[in-house]
């Protein structure tokens, strides 16, 4: 699944030469305030960059759900399993076919359910920052 | 021939020496004593007994009052409403001070405590000096101040490397931890620095075995940077002690110049108790000429 999402960080140095080569080709950030997607927990979900497209500040990013579900280790009576510390234990299994919609479902609903404004703001991310001349 | 008093006789109406001994009505106070008095009228006796100094509406002594009280009775102070220890005067007697504290805002806390306030005309930023735009997050405005402070990512830098003749570059990860993350901070695992001679399509890719620990060990997210620019996040860290695969690749074209590509661990965790263990894995960047 794809979603388009707005972007922060700063720009320090732009080479439309370089973008025909895909990814972030011919974009580099600051390695302090890196280029990124606004910071949004999308959940147990894992994303890739497709593309960037500074006309419209946004990153194209392909999302895929998590294979595996992280829960709270119970024993038979349901009562949480420690360890020796005392912390409790996990256990990790795959997750269901439901489940891994449900990630999805919930990634797609937190970004097109909103606007991008309503992100930036929901985010706190200032806007893209693009510093340098040259840049667009 | 006057009247004489002889101690131990009364003036009650007795004569002494012929003459008849009287009383007389004092204004200095309101007690008639027994006795005989001469014809007189009580407004002669105390100049104070007025129409003027009587209420409208109420007649002394025939003297019926001119006097109309002022209406105050929409007044609605009460002792809470009025800064201690000022005085006042409500409807009913008697006299009330006001018990309203005075309080301050101070830069030690949030505070903000009910009374009244003396003000600052250097406003806030007079109290506590750190609220200034530089302190506070670029695009967020606090109290009039839009912040112009940078996020940045939190180079708590577990290890480097950098080779500015390589086009390739790895780094075996064994046992890698990162410090305590931060609510909504970043911890960097390692940090690559290839220079690159020409323009050139900088690759970076990592596989790990990790897990997160702390309370928002499930939380917690890795995610990979080229040259300053976001490559992808894993999905959450599997919780204490149960470490699981996590892998990316990445890639961008560059300029010629130093580049760096560096592995992080970012924590959507609310408390700041969570941290990101490696026992193992591969981070790898490489330089294809174009």
């Amino acid at each position: 699944m794809r979603l388009t999402i707005p972007l922060t960080g700063t720009i320090l140095e732009y080479h439309p030469e370089l973008l025909q080569y895909g990814g972030s080709s011919g974009i580099s950030g600051d390695p302090n305030d890196p280029v990124r997607p606004v910071t949004i927990d999308l959940g147990n979900v894992s994303w890739k960059l497709v593309s960037i497209d500074l006309e419209t500040e946004t990153m194209e990013i392909e999302v895929t759900p998590s294979d595996n579900v992280s829960e709270l280790d119970l024993d038979t009576e349901g009562k949480q399993k420690v360890d020796t510390e005392g912390k409790p234990l996990y256990k990790t299994r795959p997750a269901t076919g439901v489940e891994k919609l449900g990630f999805l479902d919930n990634a797609k609903n937190l970004i097109e359910g909103h606007t991008k404004d309503e992100l930036y703001q929901i985010s706190k991310c200032p806007k893209l920052k693009k510093p340098l001349k040259g840049v667009q | 021939m006057s009247p004489v008093a002889i101690s131990g006789v009364d003036k009650q109406g007795v004569y002494v020496n012929g003459v008849q001994v009287k009383q007389a009505l004092d204004p200095a106070n309101e007690t008639v004593n027994k006795g005989v008095y001469d014809p007189t009228t009580l407004s002669a006796v105390d100049g104070d007994l007025a129409v003027g100094n009587i209420e409208q509406g109420v007649t002394i002594f025939g003297k019926l009052g001119t006097v109309v009280p002022m209406d105050v009775s929409d007044a609605n102070a009460a002792v809470g409403d009025v800064k201690d220890p000022k005085t006042f005067y409500s409807v009913a007697a008697p006299r009330k001070t006001g018990t309203m504290p005075t309080v301050a805002i101070t830069a030690a806390n949030d505070d903000y405590p009910a009374g009244y306030h003396a003000g600052n005309v250097g406003g806030l930023d007079a109290i506590d000096a750190d609220l200034a735009p530089g302190n506070i997050k670029d695009g967020v405005t606090i109290f009039g101040k839009l912040g112009t402070y940078a996020q940045t990512i939190t180079h708590d830098v577990q290890d480097s490397d950098v080779d500015s003749a390589a086009t390739t570059l790895s780094r075996q990860l064994d046992y890698e931890v990162t410090s305590y993350i931060a609510a909504g901070a970043d911890g960097v695992f390692l940090t690559l620095t290839i220079n690159c001679a020409q323009a050139t399509v900088l690759e970076a890719a990592y596989f790990v075995n990790a897990c997160g620990d702390g309370a928002g060990a499930n939380n917690l997210k890795l995610q990979m940077y080229i040259d300053g620019v976001a490559q992808g996040e894993s999905a959450n860290l599997t919780a204490s002690g149960v470490f699981h695969l996590f892998y990316d690749t990445g890639y961008g074209s560059v300029a010629s110049g130093n580049r760096i590509v560096y592995l992080n661990c970012h924590s959507y965790e609310a408390s700041d108790n969570s941290r990101a263990f490696i026992s193992g894995g591969l981070f790898a960047a490489a330089c294809r000429l174009v």
